[in-house]
């Protein structure tokens, strides 16, 4: 199993087109949606567990495309279902972000800045020394390029609006 | 619809999506959307959405897919727009 995560800076979120959900979410997330209490944070909780999925299905060699539809988030939040493959998944809420961590992630962070590789670097230099962040090319890929990598950990990095977050898992 | 009046409406949709206006300003059709225009995941769905309002087709998710670049998007509207 893979990691993968995502942060949405819930500030940043405002102003979406109205067949948002609906291109997004399931009919049943949509009834989750319309019920809850909050449905800003559910919706963006669903968006950001569909998007760290993605990154995990990714690093196993599938290829979900732009179909945040296929990717079903349990009504529990604890995990995301892509065709036959079921991810284990975890949210972690503060006033201003929501962050979904799909995998058995060792180490998360999340801080303030416009890149997580800094802080990603810092936080496994305790345990693999100074590393170097590596992605390899990938056509097709929205850059050309594949996954973040380093040597020793399984590795997700997420940055949106003010903050960036990472999470890793040593192999 | 010629090319350039749709790449042009497709930098109009781009607009207020894009965070770097660095590269917004220097637009060409083999600018990535989301790597040099920093445009997120969650704004690539609105500008789908958006494309499919202004030019009245249906952008599937397996064309969406296939649309890096501006041109991506300039060439998959013209192959739809009737």
């Amino acid at each position: 199993m893979s990691v993968g995560n995502d942060i949405v800076d819930l500030s940043a979120t405002a102003g979406i087109h109205p067949r948002f959900i609906e291109r997004v979410c399931t009919a049943e997330e949509r009834l989750r949606i319309e019920a809850s209490s909050d449905p800003k944070r559910m919706l963006w909780s669903l968006f950001a567990a569909k998007e760290a999925a993605y990154k995990a299905a990714v690093k196993l060699g599938l290829e979900p495309g732009f179909a945040h539809r296929r990717f079903e988030v349990s009504p529990d939040f604890d995990s995301v279902r892509f065709e036959d493959r079921s991810f284990a998944l975890r949210m972690e809420h503060h006033e201003d972000w929501v962050h979904a961590i799909v995998g058995e992630a060792t180490i998360t962070g999340i801080e303030e800045g416009s890149s997580a590789r800094d802080p990603l670097m810092r936080a496994l230099k305790p345990m693999l020394g100074d590393v170097s962040i590596t992605r390899e090319p990938k056509p097709g890929s929205w850059d050309g390029f594949g996954p973040p990598r380093v040597m020793g950990a399984d590795v997700s990095l997420s940055h949106d609006g003010r903050f960036v977050a990472f999470v890793a898992a040593f192999s | 619809m010629e090319q350039k009046e749709v790449f042009d409406k497709v930098v109009g949709i781009l607009k207020p999506f894009v965070k770097n206006n660095e590269a917004l300003a220097t637009v060409a059709m083999e600018t990535s959307i989301l790597k040099d225009l920093k445009v997120n995941s969650a704004r690539l769905v609105d500008v789908v959405l958006e494309i499919e309002d202004n030019f009245g087709i249906e952008v599937k998710d397996e064309d969406a897919d296939k649309v890096k670049t501006v041109g991506d998007a300039v060439k998959l509207i013209l192959a739809k727009a009737v």
